[in-house]
């Protein structure tokens, strides 16, 4: 489970990857992402 | 947690201490409600899927808004009124009770987020979809006060008796339930 504030015009998730010990977050709407460190993975 | 991290990791463990196989349903029960959930504004999204309403049987404290048993592509779902609905969103007006499958396979993992654009607040999950190939969504929409969505991973599509569930078996040709086999046990991670 992961959370996070999102930047200003940020609508809604289009895309989740976790890769690398990271979380991926995009939002093709805005053309915003995001990146998490997620190090333990699943 | 780790520190420096906005990452819970979740780790659940299910030992079967009994001398045979036992079908099992699991889930993680993941559920948002009011505030963040508010009408028109909390969006809720998910990796891509094949869905399918639930059939309507029973007495309902609240009246369906989406139709019984029919497959749609999410998000928009046909309405028992014959349009279609973004289930992204809460409506508003609201007034309705619904719950709908989700069957998540063909990628390793699986998401689903909650998303108040208003607030900028982001929640999320992440699963094997090798350990929870469904996803169900139960949406408690009443008219006023306090509303509830399941965002619900686990082995079955629906909620049902584990006896109806082992009955129906398969839904999209994928099994609904587990076998946790004799003095063993099962892991799994979100």
């Amino acid at each position: 489970m992961f959370w996070t504030r999102t930047p200003e015009g940020f609508a809604g998730v289009s895309e989740v990857e976790l890769k690398d010990g990271k979380v991926h977050i995009r939002d093709d709407h805005s053309e915003q992402s995001m990146t998490l460190s997620a190090s333990r993975g699943l | 947690m780790l520190y420096g991290e906005n990452v819970v990791y979740v780790r659940s463990r299910l030992k079967n201490l009994l001398a045979f196989d036992r079908p099992i349903c699991w889930a993680e029960h993941a559920t948002i409600s009011s505030p963040f959930l508010e009408r028109g504004v909390t969006v809720v999204d998910m990796s891509r899927n094949r869905a399918i309403t639930r059939l309507h049987e029973g007495q309902r404290p609240r009246p369906h808004r989406l139709p019984s048993g029919v497959e749609f592509q999410w998000p928009l779902s046909p309405t028992l009124s014959g349009g279609k609905t973004d289930l992204r969103a809460a409506p508003k007006p609201s007034n309705s009770l619904d719950h709908t499958a989700h069957l998540m396979t063909g990628r390793e993992h699986a998401s689903v987020t909650a998303l108040h654009p208003e607030k900028r607040l982001l929640l999320g999950y992440v699963f094997k979809t090798s350990e929870s190939p469904w996803l169900q969504t139960l949406e408690h929409y009443p008219p006023e006060g306090m509303m509830a969505r399941g965002l619900e991973f686990g082995t079955q599509a629906f909620d049902l008796l584990r006896r109806t569930v082992i009955t129906e078996n398969k839904l999209f040709d994928e099994l609904l339930y587990r076998w946790l086999p004799a003095s063993s046990e099962m892991r799994r991670a979100s």
